[in-house]
């Protein structure tokens, strides 16, 4: 094989490798003229999405060496830490089957209602619903009329498939040139899937979106306070956020615990509040050429803060 | 002749009590005989309990020998017709469930606090008796009533062990326990009640080596169990078949056996068979379209979503698979109606 043929067979080793590492180079390269058929190595540039807080606030103001970052135990040099550099896409990931009918679904309107109205002109938004079947109601657009149309024609009856309807969501998250964000919400457990949730947990490693559940309590019970009044404990079922827990911890988002259905509009507020405060960093990958999945641990340099990000990437 | 010998049967039924309530009764079950089925069966399910009640009783007492097919026909529809709706539709039930369970051989427990005990009228046939029950346990399984189903599946399994279709819905109402979308047991119980399924199915195919509905359910739970060389065996000839529910199935589980062996290629083959057999499902795409995207061809796997996910009228046989031949139910509730007069 001569060189050239050779660069030719890396081609679309090159193109996924780069696909998959989420670089924002990946745009430029996939737009290089395939009869170039050129490669230059280290042209791939990973891009860490990442929450910073002091335990409760999160911190701004951060710059780029104010992190440390290590792939595969390997320091890297960030070339850029900031606020909101892209547009968002957000995809609501929303539960319609039987249990959610009559309140549920109208404060789940009314949460899709006040996130739609903190989105940015840039932004894009779409609407997957699941019962026992996953659909699509409207794909990745600016037409938040249609989406909010959409949703109040929702009607919620069937089963659960939350897994096939998170992977379905995960996989048209990859859009270039935005930050895809999943919002996920059921009241319960998976019962109609296809896909098993270590499936759709692997999907989520291996995608670009960060996901933020929000689960319902499924009951409420009372304790007395001290006082002797009654105090509410919402009950959530066994393993009910489990799933919810393992695609937010494999993304580097997290599961907000609404309590009742009533919170659901000033949760999804603050999944959004919390997103737009995330730092994007991205660096390019150094010393670390192995292909596989490569574990990244950030953390901010002399000061004890909670940072939250994926916990890798598949290269 | 048979009209009018009809009518005896009612007008002994009749006799019998001389009350307001049987006369009531009476008039109701004849409607059913010879009349307008349907409009009998409404009014079934208006008569009150003492009406039904004081019918009942007059079964004890009446000459006539063949009455208690009909009214156990009668009730099984003001049951089931519509829909299973709660407190009528179980009195009905018991109704129908005393007449059919008398004459049974004694050793098995009555599912029922009714009885009656008719000096003349005959038992219900065998015949009909097998097909009440499979029809009573198909619609108990698809409303998702398991305790109750398996209560008359004991009677039918024990009446009739070699009936190779109570045999299938016992295999149905295992694997319904077996699956965390109708019930909610441990791992273990699970294991336990799959592999009680598998062991109904191989019962069926015994005595029914074609009934394809048995060959696809046993090797799903052959899936479920690891067995995957046999559960393959099973489903290749299955994939291919003429019914384009069972062939899109057996792909869509072909797919998942040939992607636990990592034989990915054969694994998209047979989802893409399946969705190609099906168009307006989207099981099938999305487990293409997840394997696409382990791949790497993520264009790929996000270009597959909206059309798997985007069709306002997508059904899917995946999505009813787990509560049997569901379409069944009304069917036999025809031939039950059919054997009224048997």
């Amino acid at each position: 094989m001569t060189p050239r043929a050779a660069r030719v067979a890396m081609w679309p080793v090159l193109l996924y490798s780069v696909w998959s590492v989420y670089s924002v180079a990946v745009y430029s390269v996939t737009a290089y003229s395939v009869a170039q058929q050129t490669f230059r190595s280290g042209v791939d540039i990973v891009r860490v999405d990442a929450l910073v807080t002091d335990g409760r606030k999160p911190i701004a103001g951060l710059a780029a060496a104010d992190f440390e970052l290590r792939d595969n135990g390997v320091v890297q040099t960030i070339d850029s830490a900031a606020l909101e550099s892209l547009p968002l896409s957000l995809i609501f990931v929303l539960d319609t089957s039987g249990s959610v009918a009559g309140d549920k679904m109208r404060h789940m309107g009314d949460a899709v209602d006040l996130i739609l109205e903190g989105l940015h002109a840039d932004d894009r938004a779409a609407l997957v619903t699941f019962s026992h079947r996953v659909w699509l109601r409207t794909p990745l657009m600016s037409d938040f009329g249609a989406l909010r149309k959409m949703m109040s024609s929702a009607a919620a009856a069937g089963g659960t498939a939350l897994h096939d309807a998170v992977y379905a969501s995960l996989a048209i998250s990859d859009v270039q040139d935005s930050r895809p964000l999943l919002v996920v919400f059921s009241d319960g457990l998976d019962n109609m899937s296809w896909m098993g949730a270590d499936v759709v947990e692997k999907a989520a490693r291996r995608a670009n979106a960060v996901i933020y559940g929000v689960a319902v309590a499924a009951d409420t019970t009372y304790r007395r306070s001290m006082s002797g009044g009654p105090i509410a404990v919402p009950q959530y079922t066994h393993g009910q956020t489990d799933f919810l827990d393992a695609i937010a911890e494999a993304t580097g988002g997290r599961v907000l615990k609404a309590d009742s259905t009533d919170k659901l509009p000033r949760a999804f507020d603050e999944v959004l509040r919390e997103f737009r405060t995330r730092y994007v960093l991205t660096y390019s990958p150094r010393r670390v050429d192995t292909p596989g999945w490569h574990r990244i641990e950030l953390k901010v340099k002399g000061r004890g803060a909670d940072v939250r990000a994926r916990p890798g990437y598949q290269r | 002749m048979r009209r009018i010998a009809l009518i005896a049967l009612a007008a002994a039924c009749l006799h019998a009590g001389r009350a307001e309530a049987q006369q009531v009764y009476a008039g109701v079950l004849l409607e059913y005989l010879t009349g307008d089925a349907d409009a009998a069966v409404a009014k079934a399910r208006s008569l009150d309990r003492d009406e039904i009640l004081a019918g009942l009783n007059a079964f004890n007492t009446t000459r006539s020998r063949l009455v208690l097919t009909g009214a156990a026909a009668l009730h099984t529809e003001a049951a089931f017709r519509s829909r299973f709706d709660g407190v009528l539709g179980t009195f009905h039930l018991q109704v129908a469930t005393a007449i059919i369970q008398f004459g049974e051989r004694a050793g098995v427990k009555t599912n029922t606090p009714l009885s009656i005990r008719p000096v003349f009228a005959a038992p219900v046939s065998d015949d009909f008796r097998s097909l009440w029950y499979c029809t009573v346990i198909s619609i108990l399984e698809d409303a998702t009533r398991l305790q109750q189903a398996d209560r008359y599946l004991d009677h039918a399994l024990t009446l009739f062990p070699r009936n190779s279709e109570i045999q299938l819905l016992a295999g149905v109402l295992q694997e319904m326990r077996g699956s965390p979308r109708t019930s909610g047991l441990s791992g273990g119980d699970r294991r336990s009640a799959l592999q009680a399924a598998e062991k109904h199915y191989r019962a069926v195919l015994t005595t029914q080596p074609d009934r394809l509905e048995a060959r696809l359910r046993l090797a799903r739970v052959l899936q479920q169990r690891n067995e995957l060389a046999e559960a393959r065996a099973l489903l290749t000839p299955l994939s291919s078949g003429p019914d384009e529910r069972i062939a899109y199935l057996a792909d869509l589980f072909l797919g998942g056996i040939e992607d636990t062996f990592r034989h990915e290629d054969a694994a998209l083959a047979a989802y893409d068979r399946a969705a190609a057999r099906l168009p307006t499902a989207q099981t099938a795409r999305l487990a293409a379209s997840e394997l696409r995207h382990r791949k790497g061809d993520r264009r790929a796997a996000a270009d597959a979503v909206p059309a798997a996910a985007g069709d306002a009228n997508a059904f899917d046989p995946w999505w009813t698979y787990v509560f049997g031949e569901y379409w069944r139910a009304d069917l036999l509730l025809d031939a039950v109606r059919k054997m009224r007069r048997a």
